[in-house]
């Protein structure tokens, strides 16, 4: 019984491991929220290439590439923000790779949010990190259900290669709109301790210094939101924060732009028409600053 | 530690290679004990001097019950329940008596909302009180008297070790000592059923590595406002999901405790038995957390009178029995509601029963029925574990009726049906088996399917949780 059972095992495991090794399961891109972030971060920390440009933050941030093909970040540009994770978490694995790109964009919507341990501990076993350089079979993006499960997508061809004009739909539900929007304003309607945010601060500073020994210019940008949330006190408390901090050493702020001419699913995040409307801002706002 | 990380492995692999080696041979059980207490302190080490601290007065209530003079023998048995439940009750229920009387901002209420719970609080203060009541139970019969060793280090040895042993020390199963005190003895490595191991290791660790995770980041949903955007049908996919996660979670962790003791030589009770095939609400509750269900009827229902002081009591006592074990799994109101549901449940079976006796023999049509609506109405209750707010329990269920004319975002219906798929498969399996003892082919089977879940495990782990049981 134990004889047949590993002998199997380790069968379809070799099997498997050929199988990878030949074709590019472009499509698998994880199975659920937290796997596309490891699928995000792998593709990052396995690629050949080094990026230039990395961007680090949350959902919000994860959208401004998603979804808009035609006008999507140039390919030197790598965006390690996660959905429902912090701008740490992307600070942790340049810091934890010891990767200096040339500019770091780190997005201040979320900053009080703090790194998910799970997530560096998964990305950094001291086991599976190795051992997942070597077998391409142990990586998230590879696993057999979510490759099979995502099969049917494949025939859309590959996002990047798809051409089209800019959307010009709304994804949004108004009840759920209406309904998170009211969430969030009670969240952010009142300022927090100046303690916790100079905590927050103080870890950014320690992220920030490490890349700016290295030569790394910083960005700071704040993705717009829904208008009724922009000014609350606990927005502005932040971005005044980080300003304060962070103007004297250099660093580069992109200002949010006006709210109003924006569109939100749920109150923080962009719609895609948006996403799109956003972009061509943050280029502008790079030439101008001359960042790049 | 979790069970399912490098450094569980290295514990168990590390002690695994000492303790069968000849030279050591007498000295196993320390062996044991100290693994379990490295086990228990390795994040937080603090929690080692409660820890020890229960050990200690269940060591010397236990044993003045069994050794002391005998007029006291009540009395240090009484003595030894209380304490017990008085640190269950200070450290797993204060925040909940902080938050609904004491009003916001009080400094008593501020004070008992502070303390923390510590890991396996529910499970080795139950143990205590399981080897206090044998004791006392059994204080004048023969194998009963030898739970309490004479010698008093023996004794501190093997209740240490009983409540100690790090499989089962933080989410059970709740060992009973007169199922496991008599197991003590000298193991050899030729006598570990390696077969026993092996199935019940790749089968803890597919449930909860590839069913369990997997779902786990599917039915995060569930959570108050997330629910709010998903339609109709994916909020009962979710509900659905979760009650095949739940199950995968607790029965991948009991196996997992189960296949790590008997590499040590130790046998422990089975948890779970396949409970989603049950066609009652009392049938589901001698199949799911079995050894809680089962120290709840031995050390609380029938206690309490049980079935013995006419119907009346006999449904006072079942509601009595499951909202107190519906409390235990956690300090918060929803768990009591929990255990209320399943207590009215089982009381009106009960009261069906007496007063419309069953078919001896029901249909096939009717059995099917019958699954169906317990299945249904446990899955339903779990949205209380789950949701542990009232008010997000309502509004999930207001969500329910109201989300109909939603598009659904078909991608986590898909996933979640694709990982509930082997649970289902391992219930008709069972099912299938029981009903053909006979057929040849699932045993000749079983080698490749252990084979294929080992490689899943390898290739198609969730990403890490905890065990939602290690919450409670």
């Amino acid at each position: 019984m134990l004889k047949k059972s590993l002998l199997t095992a380790l069968a379809l495991l070799i099997m498997y491991e050929i199988v990878v090794r030949s074709v590019d399961f472009w499509w698998s891109t994880g199975q659920n929220t937290q796997q596309s972030s490891v699928v995000r971060a792998h593709n990052f920390m396995f690629a050949p290439e080094h990026y230039a440009q990395v961007m680090v933050g949350s959902s919000i941030g994860n959208r401004i590439t998603s979804g808009v093909p035609d006008d999507s970040l140039p390919d030197y540009f790598y965006n390690l923000s996660f959905g429902g994770q912090s701008i740490f978490d992307g600070l942790l694995i340049l810091k934890n790779m010891d990767y200096t790109p040339e500019v770091v964009y780190i997005e201040i919507n979320t900053l009080l949010r703090n790194e998910d341990p799970n997530l560096q501990s998964s990305l950094f076993s001291p086991i599976l990190y190795p051992l997942k350089q070597k077998i391409f079979s142990l990586r998230e993006k590879n696993q057999p259900v979510g490759v099979i499960a995502r099969l049917p997508t494949a025939r859309n061809g590959k996002p990047g290669e798809r051409k089209g004009p800019p959307p010009v739909y709304t994804e949004r539900n108004d009840n759920i709109y209406r309904t998170m929007l009211e969430i969030e304003i009670r969240h952010k309607k009142d300022s927090i301790s100046p303690d916790i945010l100079s905590g927050q601060i103080r870890k950014l500073q320690s992220c920030v210094g490490f890349l700016r020994v290295k030569g790394t210019k910083i960005v700071f940008f704040e993705v717009p939101v829904d208008p009724a949330l922009c000014g609350l006190a606990l927005p502005v408390q932040v971005r005044t924060a980080v300003e304060k901090a962070f103007r004297p050493q250099g660093c580069y702020f992109i200002p949010m732009p006006d709210c109003a001419d924006y569109l939100t699913t749920d109150g923080t995040h962009l719609e895609k028409v948006s996403v799109y409307h956003y972009l061509h801002y943050f280029r502008r706002q790079l030439k101008t600053q001359a960042i790049l | 530690m979790l069970f399912n990380s490098f450094e569980f492995a290295g514990l168990v692999i590390s002690t695994f290679l000492v303790y069968y080696l000849p030279p050591v041979r007498r000295f196993q059980v320390h062996i044991l004990i100290a693994a379990s207490l490295f086990f228990y302190g390795y994040s937080n080490p603090k929690l080692l001097i409660l820890f020890l601290a229960s050990v200690l007065i269940n060591v010397t209530t236990s044993y003045l019950v069994v050794h002391g003079r005998q007029a006291r023998r009540k009395a240090y048995a009484t003595i030894g329940v209380i304490i017990n439940l008085l640190i269950l009750s200070f450290f797993k229920y204060s925040p909940l008596i902080g938050v609904t009387f004491f009003p916001e901002g009080s400094p008593a209420g501020h004070f008992l909302m502070q303390i923390p719970l510590p890991i396996g609080i529910s499970f080795f203060t139950f143990e205590g009180i399981s080897l206090v009541v044998d004791a006392y139970k059994g204080r004048d019969i023969p194998e009963y008297r030898s739970l309490v060793a004479r010698s008093v280090g023996r004794h501190v040895v093997n209740t240490t070790f009983f409540v100690a042993f790090f499989p089962h020390l933080v989410a059970g199963p709740i060992l009973k000592a007169h199922d496991f005190i008599p197991q003590i003895r000298a193991k050899f490595f030729s006598d570990i059923d390696r077969t026993y191991c092996y199935k019940t290791l790749v089968t803890g660790f597919f449930l909860k590595m590839v069913i369990a995770d997997q779902l786990n980041h599917h039915t995060f949903w569930i959570e108050y406002p997330y629910f709010e955007s998903h339609s109709t049908f994916i909020l009962l996919v979710m509900l659905f999901g979760y009650s095949i996660q739940i199950f995968a979670d607790f029965a991948g962790y009991s196996l997992i405790a189960l296949g790590i003791a008997g590499l040590y030589g130790y046998r422990l009770m089975q948890n779970f038995n396949f409970p989603y095939i049950s066609t009652s609400f009392s049938e589901f509750w001698r199949r799911w957390h079995i050894s809680l269900s089962t120290f709840l009827k031995e050390y609380l229902y029938i206690p309490l009178g049980g079935n013995r002081k006419g119907r009346s009591r006999t449904y006072a006592n079942l509601m009595i029995t499951m909202i107190l074990g519906g409390l235990w799994h956690g300090a918060a109101w929803s768990y009591a509601v929990w255990g209320a549901f399943h207590g009215l449940t089982q009381a009106v079976e009960r009261f069906k029963k007496d007063h419309f006796p069953p078919p001896a023999h029901p249909s096939l049509l009717r059995r099917i029925l019958s699954g169906l609506l317990v299945f249904s109405l446990v899955t339903f209750a779990w949205l209380l574990f789950k949701l542990t707010r009232f008010e997000h329990v309502i509004f999930y269920l207001t969500a329910l009726w109201r989300n109909t004319g939603m598009s659904s975002y078909m991608a986590i219906a898909v996933y979640i049906l694709i990982y509930s798929f082997p649970v289902i498969c391992y219930h008709f399996y069972y099912l299938y088996k029981q009903a053909n003892p006979d057929r040849k082919w699932p045993g000749r089977l079983e080698p490749y399917l252990y084979g294929i879940m080992l490689f899943l495990i390898i290739t198609n782990s969730g990403i890490g949780t905890d065990f939602i049981y290690f919450q409670f």
